[in-house]
């Protein structure tokens, strides 16, 4: 089971390694060099005590190296670092600078303590060597020896707060060193049940899901200051990915309402040439957002409100495709263009002197264009048409046009 | 989530249809023409051709109103010209647009009358026939009333008004020039156009200004007032004249070589008149319920002035579909008029809209 810790660092790998964003968790001077964690410290440590001939020297050196070790992490902790794993080295190595670089490679740390501990029945000495993985280089280093007894114990403390005092200030210019935050992410959204993801949904760590249109995102230690890239997600919706370019921030973000992802869409409008009436649309996306087929039943008078005049009765059924022209599906302002085709049934009522009668009229729309605003889950649609009528009832053959020139306006609402 | 969508969209709906009835007019607009919802009759002018056997290359040229209130009836009279056909008067039924009768070589001019102890008249070739009223069979010719000569050719008549037993003055265009033609009737009731005169309208010296107008529309109210409009050449005006009776106008016109409204010495004849707006086809129509214009800016409309007041004032407007070619008439007593809409070749009967 991985622990807690190590599945953020993994996290952090992953971030790192499909490169979102400018500000990758770790160092970030070669994109090509090894990745690295700077936040935990490899420690190695070999003893020797060949010298001790008897058993219970071994024993007192395990002793003092169990105590050295101990030190290191406890000081490594309150300085904000993290002790990670601790490998026993058979026996001191003869290139400590290779063996720190190579283990630290081999587990992605930057930072490796290499402590050597000699212990005979006179003296004990030790020496420790903090290398940098990154860069193959000794950043700091300490030795002492003394009389392998009590008072051996304060003086293995001084030794160890030294070397990582001494450790801290050689990495204190370093601007490849970054600090991480220890706050959780606040987010805050309109719609309730968003999912909220560091990464993507498919290969990031969930964050949580908006409850009461507000989120404590999961804690995890990202750098200070580095853009982070996270994923809104909901069942049903267009997912969204932003970019907070400051990384996480004790500043609220506000996930902005997702679109749903319209596979069907119907509504109602009117507009001119039939404002004495409405309009029923429904559209279906084989290409969600992207393309439709739409099928549109109007049914409308003509009146003048004259003296003498009767209602002149239409109904209008058309069918036709359209296609979003802009890249993106979820806008909220969208331009369609289409194409359509309708038949127009009017009946002219019988009066005191005329027979009723009725024709049907064929109209062709090579192009008709829309302007729609789009809420999550419905959306204002103005539409412009400019048929052309067959001739082939009431209407004359010709292009049709509003009683001020110029193509017919249509409004309406869609619900997605 | 969804009620909430719902709720919004159809408050947005209303929104939209409270504002859009705040602009009535918006609601008047149809896709179709919208004069379908005062149409009364219909027909289309193959239709008609095939029944009156007006053949395709005769054009139809006017179209005119004629009632007969003693009968009840009135009639839509089309007349039709062409180069390879003679010219043809067409009767329809004035509240069917059925086809009644055909007349051919009908002569130049847009002459038709009705005269209550005689008939109705319409012009053949140099004759004028006198038709029975109802039946529209043919009752006399009187021959030779527009003759070759220049002592009595006469264009372009257009309407007829009885001036007593012994004559009738036919008002038209001759020579480009407003004037009349007085027909004599003598004892044994044959009748003989006399010479042509040009009527001058508001001077005679130091030109003539006949020829700067023309003959739009005659009107005679059942007050017994004439009403005579006038279109002003190059302008965007005409004049509607009111005589108090046809004595007055008859008197006016044959008085002499004074102008119809310059004082002369009998001012009794002279008229009263106002400015009107021409129509943008240059046509202007005055009946019962108004004086008419066809007018085209944004959209275009038919529009109904008062004219009993002194300056012409608009009443109200007929919308027309905004690409609409055609021509209207108006019956002058009635409520009907006719509307002939050229895009789609078909000639309508509509009721009034006043």
């Amino acid at each position: 089971m991985m622990s807690p810790k190590l599945h953020y660092y993994v996290l952090i790998l992953i971030i790192a390694a499909l490169g979102w964003g400018r500000g990758t968790l770790l160092a970030e001077e070669n994109p090509g060099e090894f990745q690295f964690d700077e936040r935990t410290v490899l420690m190695l440590w070999s003893q020797d005590s060949t010298e001790a001939s008897s058993g219970s020297a071994a024993g007192t050196a395990d002793q003092f190296s169990q105590y050295l070790l101990q030190s290191l992490r406890s000081i490594l902790t309150r300085a904000g670092y993290s002790p990670g794993e601790t490998i026993t080295l058979a026996l001191p190595s003869a290139n400590p600078l290779e063996t720190a670089i190579t283990k630290g490679q081999e587990q992605r740390i930057r930072w490796v303590f290499l402590a050597s501990i000699q212990v005979s029945e006179m003296n004990l000495s030790w020496n420790i060597g903090i290398y940098d993985a990154k860069r193959g280089s000794l950043r700091a280093s300490d030795n002492f020896s003394t009389f392998p007894g009590l008072s051996a114990l304060p003086a293995i403390d001084d030794s160890c707060q030294n070397l990582v005092q001494a450790w801290l200030g050689a990495i204190a210019q370093d601007v490849a060193i970054v600090n991480l935050t220890e706050n959780a992410q606040q987010f805050s959204g309109p719609q309730e049940d968003v999912e909220i993801w560091y990464g993507s949904k498919d290969t990031g760590v969930f964050a949580g899901m908006i409850k009461q249109g507000a989120l404590e995102g999961l804690y995890i230690p990202f750098p200070e200051g580095k853009p982070l890239t996270i994923e809104a997600w909901k069942e049903g919706y267009w997912p969204k990915t932003l970019v907070l370019p400051k990384g996480v921030t004790d500043q609220t973000v506000r996930i902005p309402a997702l679109q749903k992802r319209a596979s069907s869409v119907w509504g109602l409008g009117t507009g001119t040439g039939k404002l004495l009436g409405a309009t029923y649309l429904y559209r279906w996306y084989p290409v969600p957002d992207r393309f439709f087929l739409r099928f549109d039943n109007s049914l409308w008078a003509g009146y003048s409100f004259t003296p003498n005049a009767i209602p002149f009765w239409h109904d209008e059924l058309r069918i036709g495709v359209g296609l979003y022209l802009q890249n993106a599906v979820d806008g909220r302002l969208r331009l369609a263009a289409g194409s359509a085709l309708s038949g127009v049934i009017s009946v002219l009522p019988s009066s005191e002197k005329l027979v009723s009668r009725s024709a049907l009229d064929i109209l062709v729309e090579p192009l008709w264009v829309s302007l729609e605003y789009h809420f999550p889950r419905w959306a204002l649609t103005g539409e412009l048409r400019l048929p052309y009528a067959a001739g082939s009832g009431f209407l004359k053959q010709g292009w049709l046009e509003s009683s001020g020139g110029g193509p017919f306006f249509f409004m309406g609402v869609l619900i997605k | 989530m969804m009620k909430s969508s719902i709720r919004a969209a159809m408050s947005f709906m209303i929104g939209f249809a409270v504002l859009a009835i705040n602009s009535c007019d918006l609601f008047k607009e149809d896709m179709f023409p919208a004069y379908l919802g005062h149409e009364e009759a219909r027909i289309s002018l193959s239709e008609l051709r095939q029944a009156a056997g007006v053949p395709e290359t005769a054009r139809l040229e006017t179209i005119r109103t004629l009632e007969i209130p003693a009968l009840n009836k009135g009639y839509v009279v089309l007349t039709f010209y062409g180069f390879f056909s003679p010219p043809y008067q067409v009767f329809l039924d004035g509240k069917s647009l059925a086809v009644l009768k055909t007349f051919t070589d009908v002569g130049n001019g847009r002459f038709l009358m009705y005269d209550a102890g005689t008939g109705i008249l319409i012009r053949h070739f140099n004759d004028i026939l006198v038709l029975e009223p109802e039946s529209l069979e043919l009752l006399d010719t009187k021959t030779g009333v527009f003759g070759y000569y220049v002592s009595n050719y006469f264009d372009d008549p257009w309407f007829g008004i009885r001036k007593d037993t012994n004559s009738i003055f036919l008002i038209g265009m001759h020579s480009g020039n407003v004037s009349y033609l007085k027909v004599n009737i003598d004892g044994s009731n044959n009748w003989t156009g006399a010479s042509a005169s040009q009527k001058d309208i508001f001077f005679t010296y130091p030109s003539s200004d006949a020829a700067d107008f023309y003959i739009q529309d005659l009107y005679i109210a059942a007050d017994s007032g004439v009403y005579l409009l006038l279109g002003q050449k190059e302008s965007d005006r005409g004049y509607l004249f009111r005589w108090n009776t046809a004595e007055d106008f008859i008197g006016d016109l044959s008085e002499g070589s004074a102008p119809l409204v310059a004082p002369t010495t009998n001012n009794d004849y002279k008229p009263t008149y106002i400015q009107v707006p021409k129509g943008k086809d240059g046509s202007g129509y005055v009946c019962r319920a108004g004086y008419f214009r066809t007018y085209r800016d944004r959209t275009s409309v038919i529009e109904r002035y008062r004219y009993d007041t002194a300056q012409a004032s608009l009443i109200d407007s007929f919308s027309l579909p905004s690409n609409f070619q055609g021509r209207a008439a108006f019956f002058q007593n009635g409520d009907a008029w006719v509307l002939f809409d050229e895009g789609k070749q078909t000639l309508h009967l509509m009721r009034g809209w006043w």
